[in-house]
């Protein structure tokens, strides 16, 4: 049986509309959703309204709580001053465009969802303003699996998306008991542990401009990325009616993220 | 201005999102001092930098201005404008910027 699993849909109504139509053409009823449904994009409270009117399970991403409990994200979120005031000003229109209703359903959205073996989460298991990148290093990678007790672990925020299979892991314990020479040794095998990043719905950045997805299958644990076409003029051309900056238009068409964000994998954010 | 952020505006502007450039020129200041000639020509590929050998002291905004010359055809100068400004850092981030590389330099001097 087959799930998918799409994130970061960014207010992005024609993505989410073009990927929902992709899911339900492959047959597929079961969707997670691992949040930020708004920020940057033109339509935040459609986007919303879609996602609830589906019933689609979701979690809160970062967007979805800062709309909500303010802006407080240290200053990894943005690697310069202009993509910090192009970010707090989408931030404040979200704000002002918002209802009450949809500012509640996001403010009560769970941190992660699990089901089984998969554990569902925006950022990482930590919080949801962590980037798990593909390359990050691969202890810190497997430790973020195993703490969350999960077998998959799927994650957005970082909005590039990809399979990464932690396999032949193990963990080393000794331990020097009071007795001299009295040295126990244990060596834990683990079995393959995978974090899958679902891409993003309504920001790609993976060099594209296809909304991107994945669709996991819970028999064979395959996991497929897909890419999804959809009318971009429409989405670029409601950014412009709905008063938010040219250059996101600009940069939604030309396959660049609204605003560009920090990629250090090895950053810990302190907020 | 922030040299991140003008990394960003030069790359988004010599690319189309203000307008059709055939031709662009700027001299702009960085917090460090330092003085970078940018240059980009439709015809040619990619830009080219040059730090010039006028290093302004590390005390405040310098006495020379930025300046930018941009060529070609439907420029928004408004969205030039709005974000030339959002590159700017303001006194008190310059002067905490500054601070921190005149403290290094004197760490430097001290070995």
């Amino acid at each position: 049986m087959n799930q998918a699993v799409i994130s970061c849909l960014h207010a992005n109504l024609p993505a989410l509309e073009a990927v929902l139509k992709d899911i339900e053409l492959q047959g597929i009823t079961n969707i997670t959703c691992l949040g930020d449904l708004v920020g940057y994009g033109p339509q935040p409270n459609e986007v919303i309204e879609l996602i609830r009117d589906k019933k689609i399970p979701t979690c809160q991403g970062c967007w979805d709580e800062d709309v909500v409990d303010g802006l407080d994200a240290c200053d990894c979120s943005y690697p310069s001053q202009l993509a910090e005031k192009r970010g707090h000003f989408a931030h404040q229109w979200t704000t002002d465009k918002l209802t009450k209703e949809n500012k509640d359903y996001l403010a009560n959205l769970p941190y992660s969802i699990r089901k089984d073996k998969c554990l569902f989460v925006h950022g990482s298991p930590n919080s949801q303003h962590e980037y798990l990148l593909p390359d990050m290093d691969a202890f810190a990678a497997l430790e973020r699996v195993e703490n969350a007790r999960a077998e998959i672990l799927f994650c957005g925020h970082t909005h590039q998306p990809y399979i990464r299979e932690l396999a032949d892991g193990s963990i080393a314990v000794k331990i020097k008991n009071a007795a001299p020479k009295d040295i126990q040794e244990k060596e834990i095998q683990l079995p393959m542990r995978r974090i899958v990043n679902a891409g993003s719905v309504g920001e790609p950045r993976h060099g594209g401009t296809k909304a991107t997805y994945v669709v996991h299958n819970e028999v064979t644990n395959e996991v497929k990325i897909r890419e999804v076409e959809y009318d971009l003029e429409l989405t670029c051309k409601a950014i412009i009616d709905a008063g938010l900056p040219q250059i996101f238009a600009w940069r939604l068409k030309n396959g660049f993220e609204f605003a560009e964000q920090a990629e250090d994998a090895s950053h810990v954010c302190e907020r | 201005m922030d040299p991140a952020s003008l990394n960003t505006f030069w790359f988004e502007l010599v690319n189309g999102a203000y307008g059709d450039v055939y031709r662009a020129k700027a001299l702009m200041n960085l917090p460090d001092g330092r003085y970078i000639l940018f240059n980009w020509i439709v015809s040619q590929q990619g830009s080219q930098y040059q730090t010039l050998n006028q290093v302004a002291p590390l005390n405040g905004r310098p006495e020379r201005c930025s300046e930018i010359v941009i060529q070609g055809k439907n420029l928004n100068f408004e969205s030039i404008k709005s974000t030339i400004h959002n590159c700017l850092l303001n006194d008190a981030v310059l002067d905490h910027h500054q601070t921190s590389l005149r403290n290094s330099q004197l760490q430097t001097a001290r070995r």
